[in-house]
């Protein structure tokens, strides 16, 4: 390689460390600390049940995160750790009993009748409008014809989102009606308190319930006629030239039977034009999924769903608006047919204060074994040994950098066997230099002029180091993909550090050496500690 | 020019496959006491999804609950003094069920600390009473308490999970190191790191450290370093053996003996400057009470880190030595480089050669030693006839 392009190479690899670095900390962004550091609680979570896949590990850490969220929990954490466990990390919490006991219930599906619809943030009670049935339950999911696909499409538009946003600026109060036997703990405003169990001790009882994406939406909901382990399947699907979704629904046979008989009830409800208590609302962990009702066999040419028959066969379909929507419901059916249990396999919780001192403790330990390094290498390398102190501040800037940015953007977390996990990489980079320096030693001693012994030294030895750094950036990887806890937080600064060592070995070791072999101060005595070698071949 | 001296500057001439025999037999010994420590010395707690019975394991591994409080001076057992204090917090334990509370107390900065594990913490309520139960006894926070409970049954998930991503390591780097060098390189690679990790381990059995998932980190590390080390030594052992051996001027022992010598400089920095930082790890991380996650990283770093510099040429390289010299090839250029050596020491004995052929000019394609290279070198003065002089000044 040229000089010039050495020069080109060393220039960016600085900017790239110290502008970074000097960026990070302009807008003041730190490392993230893991609760080991920073105190707080962590729970390891164990999904056990039939029929777990990722989807559905998937779902429970949404419903766990939700959860927590309802609590006012700051920047809690919920990740899926790889197969069925699922971390909890909250940090800066007091009482961990309260979010112990959120974490672990289990998320149950219901099917409720909706009886009454209540804005909660002080708004108008309303009326669900004619149009209620637009978000229609056909029999069959064969039944639906294109004509009805595009009637459902225009009044899709609005189904489920308009049944709410629609109804709010309508009509105003009335509605009463339903309201009457379910006497509400919250008198103030004639706003309900939202039941706060979610398990199978309320499927008895009438409760109040929010919207799941909409909280200032609650629904008061008749005792629960099903459950979630009746369902067999539940799909996102369109037919072929629409671009109408759909989910289809099926159901077990005992399910089937009570099913009907429940879409039959409502239907004969619409028919009594009681559009509001002809919905039906499916549930999953207090938490309205959504609330739909049942189409009109006049409308759907045949695909409705009558008054005294219900929907037989316990094949439904439920017609959402956007593909997106009817994945989101398909996936709470599903998960809501799934038996999960969670059980907390590990908790530990961490005093701030002792997080405090370990990260004290940490960095102490490493900025003494990066003196104590730094000072050995000068002593073995003399002059050489200032390249090391370059490398070792570039290497720290990168690292600071990388870790702090990844924390920002990734969320990932420092731990302290992370930091134990850069201490270690102190050595690692080191030898990096050591393998260019005695290599350089050896290939001088062989008689090579300074020049030649550089140019071969540097090109074997970077070799030599990707080889091994492969090693162990390997093992990295797949602790980080395959182990869990402590250890993947050890694996990924493991691995980050093995990358920036490659890093500069190319971009600041190699340009460094050369440019330095131009100035000619390898040629000067006791520049590398070889003068004895260097003198005896000259 | 003493011996260090030598080797500082790579010119050192160390007989190391020589005393193969010596090296296995100090490891042999070393893995001997191992397994039997491992296997036959019963652990106060031992792991219960190992089949070892020498290791102990911590709760993160068995299940169960550990707590750890301050003892505030102004709180109820403010008073009590250290040798009270287990029997005081014990009968108080006794009431939320953890009968079995083993209970320590430390003093660190000035503040008393009790340490309680129990494996009475079966479901989450039981957990909080226990945790509960503490704070209440020592007036500690509950903002100041740290506690850890982990079930039976994840404590085998960690290792189990741990033993798979070691098989599957341990396959990506067989692979790798068939491909990169050869699958001579892999055993000899393989050896060393099982060394490594058996010493460590067995080092945990004979003293009677607490295994903890910190343990676990470490050990993987070393796996990690071990390789690193070996994969650095082979990377010179290929490159002097194919300069050499390959060629028929050397037999591969002494080509190997000539890259061990030039890199084991490499290898003393090295685990120098790797240890360094964790012996600071070790000594301030044990100065400071709590941290026990940086002390036992530390611990099994340092135990390990020693062995693995160790093993990468002192055990997988006699191995590989061992392996390689019964290929044809390699057994062809022995013979005839000691056919060479008996005719020339024949030679020798009428007209002995000069001591020293040192000088970089001094070529000669067909000398029969080992040292025409062609480049010449300091370094490789007859290692053969070198080291029987040694030996011979030595008897």
């Amino acid at each position: 390689m040229s000089p010039q392009r050495h020069k080109i190479t060393l220039a960016i690899a600085l900017i790239v460390a110290f502008g970074g670095l000097g960026a990070v900390l302009a807008t003041d962004t730190r490392p993230r600390l893991g609760l080991d550091l920073e105190g707080g609680t962590s729970v390891i979570l164990s999904a056990s049940g039939e029929g777990i896949d990722d989807e559905a590990v998937g779902k429970t850490v949404d419903i766990i995160r939700e959860r927590i969220d309802g609590l006012g929990v700051a920047e809690p954490e919920v990740t899926a750790q790889g197969g069925d466990t699922i971390q909890v990390q909250l940090p800066g919490i007091e009482d961990e009993n309260a979010a112990l006991e959120v974490i672990g219930t289990t998320a149950q599906l219901t099917f409720r009748q909706v009886e009454e619809l209540i804005p909660r943030d002080g708004g108008e009670l309303l009326e669900e409008e004619e149009e209620d049935d637009e978000t229609t339950k056909d029999a069959g999911k064969n039944k639906g014809k294109s004509d009805d696909d595009s009637k459902n499409k225009d009044r899709k538009g609005d189904s489920k989102g308009d049944s709410k946003g629609d109804s709010k600026g309508d009509s105003k109060e009335d509605n009463d009606d339903s309201d009457n036997e379910s006497d509400p703990a919250g008198g103030d405003e004639d706003v309900p308190e939202i039941t706060e169990a979610a398990d199978q001790s309320v499927n008895d009882e009438e409760v109040v319930y929010p919207d799941a994406e909409d909280s200032n939406l609650l629904y008061r909901l008749a005792p629960a006629e099903l459950t979630g382990d009746v369902i067999t399947s539940a799909r996102a699907v369109t037919e072929p030239g629409s671009n109408q979704w759909f989910v289809s629904l099926d159901m077990d046979g005992e399910g089937a039977e009570t099913w009907a008989d429940f879409t039959s009830e409502l239907a004969c409800l619409r028919d009594e034009g009681d559009p509001l208590s002809s919905q039906v609302a499916i549930v999953l962990d207090g938490e309205v999924a959504t609330a739909t009702g049942m189409a009109d066999p006049a409308g759907s040419a045949g695909g409705g769903v009558e008054c005294g028959t219900g929907i037989t066969g316990g094949e439904s379909r439920i017609d959402m608006g956007s593909q997106e929507e009817a994945k989101d419901l398909a996936l709470v059916l599903r998960y809501g047919s799934l038996p999960i249990t969670l059980t907390q396999e590990s908790i530990s919780k961490i005093s701030p204060s002792l997080g405090r001192d370990s990260l004290e403790t940490g960095l102490l330990a490493g900025l003494l074994g990066l003196a104590l390094v730094l000072i050995y290498v000068v002593v073995y390398y003399r002059a050489l040994g200032f390249v090391v102190w370059g490398g070792l501040v570039v290497f720290a800037a990168l690292s600071y950098m990388v870790i702090a940015l990844l924390g920002a953007g990734a969320g990932l977390s420092l731990s302290l066997a992370g930091i134990a996990g850069f201490i270690v990489s102190i050595g690692v980079t080191t030898d990096s230099y050591i393998v260019v320096f005695e290599r350089l030693k050896d290939e001088i001693a062989s008689g090579r002029s300074i020049r030649s012994a550089i140019d071969r030294g540097t090109k074997r030895a970077l070799r030599t180091i990707l080889v091994a750094d492969f090693v162990t950036g390997s093992a990295a990887v797949i602790l980080f993909f395959l182990a869990v806890g402590p250890v993947k937080g050890f694996a990924l600064t493991l691995g980050l550090a093995t990358l920036i060592d490659v890093f500069v070995a190319f971009c600041f070791t190699r340009p460094v050496i050369s440019l330095l072999r131009k100035t000619g101060v390898f040629e000067s005595e006791g520049f590398m500690g070889i003068k004895s070698t260097v003198g005896a071949q000259t | 020019m003493s011996r260090f001296g030598r080797a500082y500057r790579g010119e050192s001439e160390f007989d190391f496959l020589g005393r193969s025999k010596l090296w296995f037999a100090l490891s042999g010994a070393l893995l001997l006491v191992s397994v039997l420590s491992l296997f036959f010395r019963p652990a106060e707690t031992p792991c219960r999804q190992l089949p070892t019975k020498g290791l102990n394991c911590g709760i993160e591994f068995n299940g169960g609950l550990s707590i750890s409080a301050p003892v505030p001076d102004d709180g109820p057992l403010g008073e009590t003094d250290d040798l009270d204090l287990p029997g005081a917090l014990s009968d108080s334990l006794a009431d939320v069920g953890a009968e079995d509370a083993q209970i320590q107390v430390s003093t660190a900065e000035g503040t008393r600390n009790v340490q309680v594990q129990t494996r009475e913490a079966t479901s989450p309520e039981q957990r909080a009473e226990i945790v509960g139960g503490v704070s209440d006894a020592t007036g500690a926070s509950s903002e100041d308490t740290t506690s850890e409970s982990v079930s039976a049954s994840f404590g085998g998930e960690i290792t189990s999970k741990a033993l798979r991503a070691l098989l599957v390591f341990l396959v990506v780097i067989v692979v790798f190191m068939s491909w990169r060098f050869e699958w001579k390189m892999a055993v000899g690679a393989l050896a060393a790191l099982f060394h490594d990790m058996v010493i460590t381990a067995g080092i945990y059995a004979l003293v009677g450290f607490e295994v903890t998932p910190s343990t676990v980190v470490a050990l993987l590390t070393i796996l990690g370093y071990s390789l690193y080390d070996t994969v650095v030594v082979f990377d010179k052992l290929e490159e002097q053996t194919s300069l050499f051996a390959t060629t028929g001027r050397m037999t591969y022992r002494d080509a190997a003996n000539r890259a061990l010598n030039q890199v084991f400089m490499r290898s003393l920095n090295t685990s120098l400057t790797t240890l360094l930082p964790v012996s600071a790890l070790l000594f301030i991380g044990a100065g400071l009470l709590g941290a026990s996650t940086l002390e036992d990283l530390a611990l099994a770093l340092l135990i390990g880190i020693l062995a693995g510099t160790y093993s990468s040429i002192f055990f997988a390289t006699p191995i590989l030595a061992i392996l390689k010299e019964r290929e044809s090839r390699y057994r062809n250029v022995r013979e005839k480089v000691l056919r060479e050596q008996r005719r020339r020491r024949v030679t020798e004995d009428k007209s002995p050669v000069p001591a020293t052929v040192g000088a970089p000019e001094h070529e000669d394609a067909d000398a029969p030693v080992p040292a025409g290279t062609g480049s010449g070198s300091v370094s490789m003065t007859k290692p053969r006839a070198g080291t029987k002089k040694k030996r011979r000044r030595k008897r």
